[in-house]
């Protein structure tokens, strides 16, 4: 008895959690039941039906037989909303552990779709307006608690459409993992400066990016390149479009280590808090993971993110 | 989440509606309709007002409203319950309206309001009111719709919601006609206002109703032609009593004729009547035919009686009642009490009568009355002015000499039993205007609350009861003209003034209004049980209702069907214009998307100067589909974009062109 209710729920359970790729909405997935404004529509139609009756007058009784052809009639609609909406996983932007993050998910429909509520299991609720036909994309938020590769767990998607009356829900997971970066906590890092001469071994790249620090030289300037660093005076004076480079002051080299003292994620989390410093102050840095990986000097935005994401799994 | 505005916005349009409609109720309380219109605008001038200072507000607007609705509303009273009830939803509607803030209240509202509606819907019946209730109906509706619609352009909503409403209304039809109906568990008292004739004759009551342009009755004619408009009498009630001022109708219990017999259905021609409501508890008829239902019983005194008064329309029949019908209650005999005259009273009418009675035949007296009206110069009047209290009779008819139809028939009757003759005074209703419905078909009398009259009926040896209209004498024109007319051959310019003619075609418009009413009326408003089953029983046989459960389900099963089919087959399905054009754009061209792939991935193998075009038009086409809307470019941009679409098609028809457009493309 009991091992048949333990297979009973497992087999619920597997069932609720469907996770392929694509997910496409139909009789056999989708649920509905009245809502709670359906009951009390039910309730208010009786109220309607006895008022006409006993007051003999055909009004309220008109009324209260539109009330039941729109119940009726939503209990398809509700369904309708949703048969057929194809769900699809698109590729999630990475983001920081404790905060916000939206996870996209394709929705491909043929026709026009009334408005659609996405929640990821105890996650805050999305609401979809009028879906168009063809693809579109819904961002239904969650909050990941932590770092690594993870996935938000199990989708529910309903629609009350047109009334209100129904609910008519479906549960997906979508399997495509997103990246969480550890959480940026303040907090001690090891920093260590490391002799110059390596510098040759890394990046000719990082140093042309440009330290902020010592002017070098005037280059013809390429557009890529924006305008922060556009000559205006020499421009200005009929010379042309140049570029100012930069030295940095690079006698030594930053490198950044956890913490052995700390738990491991904590020391995560606060070199995430100092890899995300220096990014601002646009100052380069190389960085040493515990588990032995290296994140190579430099520094820009592609550096960073690959340091967060060294860190991410780490 | 933000308030839903145009949801309100519906549902404050639906509260204003419903206003309208209960402001022709007498049901509805004063304090009901003065605080409506004052939450709605409160709700519209300042949609936040309440969310800011919840308690503040629910403390001095809801709860001091509620209580004196309370205070006021006679809830004690049982017959008056729905009525209470009906004014504490109103008040409630409007109430819910000023604080709903989320759209689960918002719902509710909604449902609410169509809960007052159906309220309201006991009390008028009529057409216009139920047009107006069916629009605040649909406002609710529409609010629901517009929670869930999402972002939707306002004339797409009101184009869903119309199809919504539309594909339901076979069912709602269906369900109407097929559903059982069920008697009343208990008995609610609905029923409207009324204006109309009362049960006794106060000089100056009739007169004060010919200015009343409100519909009293309607008749329609089953297989006999209309009576010609001089015979166009219409008796609702005899009075008897006469106190030497007022005559009343007699308070004993009436003698009531055998109830009409279950055979007399079938019996033609018929009469139909549909009467308005009077609080009367009885009803007019021209003297001929027998009463359908059988709960309306006819009287000795030539009366139509049923137990409740009228308080709502009623619709009832007459069968048998063809011009040549007989009336028995003619011959019934007077009573004592159809010769008392208080002696005191009116001496020089005594005088005067007392002169006639020594005349041998009852109808000599009356002649020789007919020739007194004619030779003292009476005129016809509105406005007759007031009678004094003691002796007013004789004031009338030998001082001041003017009056209207009430004044006519009670100096006559009064006169007639003074010389002996029982008499007693008819009142009802004279006349009515003929409607042809616009499209053929059966035309309806329509009479007037200013078409009601007062005449004498005495009692002739031989005859019976004979009726004699002394305003006839006075002013002719009277039994075949419309009031107006006649207080224009013989009343005063001022007459003419307190009862100004609309216009020919206002009131052409004001008699289709009425045909359609009087439809409306007999068709849906008037369809009860025994006319459900009597059309079941048309439709199919003798046992009808052992199918009717049958019936029921699967017609509506089958309308539900035909109605998801409907709505699935007026879905816009390829809405979007541009992803239209564009596609037969690029497959003319020859390129194919991939599924899933980015646009400007087909278009690598294109080759300038045509991949370049395609590229400006790519970017145009991706702003207006995928910008947040305040960026987005206009209708106009969008057009433009459309036609250079179009443009860019039509270039590679042309077979130069094309072959060019071929060659450019990489291979």
């Amino acid at each position: 008895m009991r091992a048949q209710l333990r297979q009973w729920r497992h087999q619920v359970e597997r069932r609720l959690s469907r996770n392929g790729e694509r997910l496409r909405l139909s009789l056999g997935n989708l649920y509905i039941l009245p809502s709670g404004f359906g009951g009390l529509w039910l309730l208010g139609t009786a109220v309607l039906y006895l008022l006409g009756i006993n007051s003999s007058s055909n009004s309220p009784l008109l009324l209260a037989f539109l009330c039941t052809g729109l119940f009726l009639l939503s209990l398809f609609l509700t369904q309708f909303n949703l048969q057929g909406l194809e769900l699809a996983v698109a590729d999630p932007a990475p983001g920081f552990a404790g905060e916000t993050l939206p996870y996209p998910i394709q929705l491909h429909s043929q026709c026009e779709r009334h408005l659609l509520r996405l929640a990821f299991r105890g996650q805050p609720l999305l609401l979809q307006p009028l879906v168009a036909s063809g693809i579109s994309l819904a961002q239904p938020l969650w909050r990941p608690s932590q770092r690594g590769l993870q996935v938000p767990g199990r989708l529910k998607l309903y629609s009350k459409a047109p009334l209100g009356l129904f609910v008519c829900w479906s549960y997906w997971q979508p399997p495509l993992p997103q990246l969480i970066y550890p959480a940026p906590v303040a907090g001690p890092v090891i920093e260590r400066w490391l002799p110059l001469q390596e510098q040759h071994a890394t990046s000719q790249g990082a140093m042309e990016a440009g330290g902020s620090d010592d002017f070098r030289e005037l280059s013809p300037h390429r557009p890529e390149e924006g305008l922060q660093r556009v000559a205006w005076k020499q421009l200005a004076r009929g010379r042309g479009w140049l570029a100012k480079r930069f030295e940095a002051e690079a006698t030594s080299q930053l490198q950044l280590s956890a913490d052995p003292s700390l738990p491991l994620d904590a020391a995560l989390e606060h070199l995430c808090a100092r890899v995300l410093e220096l990014n601002q102050h646009n100052q380069p840095f190389s960085l040493l993971l515990p588990n032995g990986r290296e994140v190579a000097y430099g520094q820009g935005r592609a550096h960073t993110d690959a340091a967060l994401r060294a860190l991410a799994l780490a | 989440m933000t308030m839903p505005t145009l949801p309100l916005r519906l549902q404050a349009a639906g509260l204003a509606l419903l206003w309208l409609t209960l402001l022709s109720l007498s049901k509805a309380e004063p304090l009901v309709l003065v605080s409506l219109p004052a939450l709605i605008l409160l709700r519209l001038w300042n949609p936040h007002l309440v969310q800011r200072r919840r308690r503040l507000w629910a403390n001095a607007i809801g709860l001091p409203l509620i209580g004196a609705c309370l205070a006021v509303l006679p809830l004690a009273d049982r017959s008056a319950w729905l009525a209470g009830f009906s004014n504490l939803l109103w008040l409630l509607a409007g109430l819910k309206l000023l604080e709903v803030e989320q759209a689960g209240a918002v719902r509710r509202c909604g449902l609410l309001l169509l809960l007052s509606v159906g309220a309201a819907g006991v009390f008028a019946q009529d057409l216009g009111p139920s047009l107006l209730q069916g629009g605040a109906a649909l406002l609710a509706v529409g609010s629901l719709l517009a929670l869930e619609l999402g972002g939707g352009s306002q004339r797409g909503l009101i184009r869903r919601l119309l199809l919504l409403v539309g594909v339901s209304l076979p069912l709602v039809v269906a369900l109407f006609v097929l559903a059982p109906r069920l008697g009343p568990i208990w008995l609610l008292q609905g029923g409207g206002s009324s204006t109309g004739l009362s049960d006794q004759l106060d000089p100056g009551s009739i007169a004060s109703l010919a200015r009343s342009d409100a519909p009293a009755m309607r008749l329609q004619f089953e297989g006999m032609a209309p009576p010609p408009a001089a015979q166009r009498y219409w008796r609702v009630l005899s009075l008897t009593a006469f106190d030497g001022r007022r005559w009343s109708a007699s308070r004993a219990e009436p003698a009531l004729a055998e109830p009409t017999p279950a055979s007399a259905a079938e019996l033609k021609p018929q009469l139909v009547v549909l009467l308005e409501p009077t609080n009367l508890r009885w009803l007019a008829w021209d003297g001929r035919g027998l009463p359908l239902p059988a709960s309306i019983r006819r009287s000795a005194d030539g009366g139509l009686w049923q137990p409740d008064p009228v308080r709502s329309r009623s619709l009832y029949r007459l069968a048998a009642a063809g011009p040549q019908a007989p009336q028995p209650w003619r011959a019934v005999a007077p009573t004592p009490t159809d010769l008392e005259i208080p002696p005191a009273s009116n001496p020089g009418l005594q005088a005067l009568a007392r002169g006639w009675s020594e005349l041998p035949q009852p109808v000599e007296r009356v002649e020789a009355a007919r020739q007194w009206f004619l030779a003292q110069g009476f005129r016809y009047t509105l406005e007759p002015g007031l009678l004094p209290t003691e002796n007013g009779l004789d004031a009338f008819l030998f001082e001041q000499k003017e009056g209207f139809c009430e004044h006519f028939a009670s100096a006559f009757s009064a006169l007639m039993r003074a010389a002996g003759v029982p008499a007693r005074v008819v009142i009802g209703y004279q006349g009515g205007e003929w409607v042809k419905p616009l499209g053929g078909g059966n035309g309806h009398l329509q009479v007037r609350q200013s078409d009601a009259h007062a005449w004498s009926e005495v009692w002739l040896p031989g005859q019976g009861w004979t009726r004699v209209d002394p305003t006839a004498w006075v002013v002719p024109s009277r039994p075949e003209q419309s009031l107006y007319d006649s207080l224009g051959s013989a009343g005063s310019a001022d007459d003419q003034r307190l009862l100004r003619e609309s216009p020919s075609w206002l009131q052409w418009l004001g008699g289709q209004w009425q045909a359609l009413d009087l439809n409306w009326s007999l068709w849906v408003m008037q369809f009860d049980q025994a006319r459900q089953e009597e059309l079941l029983r048309q439709l199919l046989g003798p046992d009808a209702s052992r199918w009717q459960g049958a019936l029921v389900l699967i017609s509506v099963g089958v309308l539900v069907a035909v109605a998801l089919l409907v709505l699935q087959w007026l879905r816009p399905q390829g809405h979007d214009r541009l992803r239209h054009e564009l596609e037969r754009c690029l497959s003319r061209l020859g390129l194919t998307v991939a599924p899933g792939a980015p646009l400007e991935a087909c278009l690598a193998e294109l080759k300038a100067p045509l991949r370049e075009q395609l590229e400006l038009l790519l970017v145009a086409y991706q702003k207006q589909r995928f910008a947040p809307a305040d960026l987005r470019g206009s209708k106009r941009e969008q057009r433009l974009l459309i036609r250079s679409l179009r443009r860019l098609r039509a270039l590679d028809s042309k077979p130069w062109i094309s072959t060019l457009g071929r060659a450019w493309r990489l291979r």
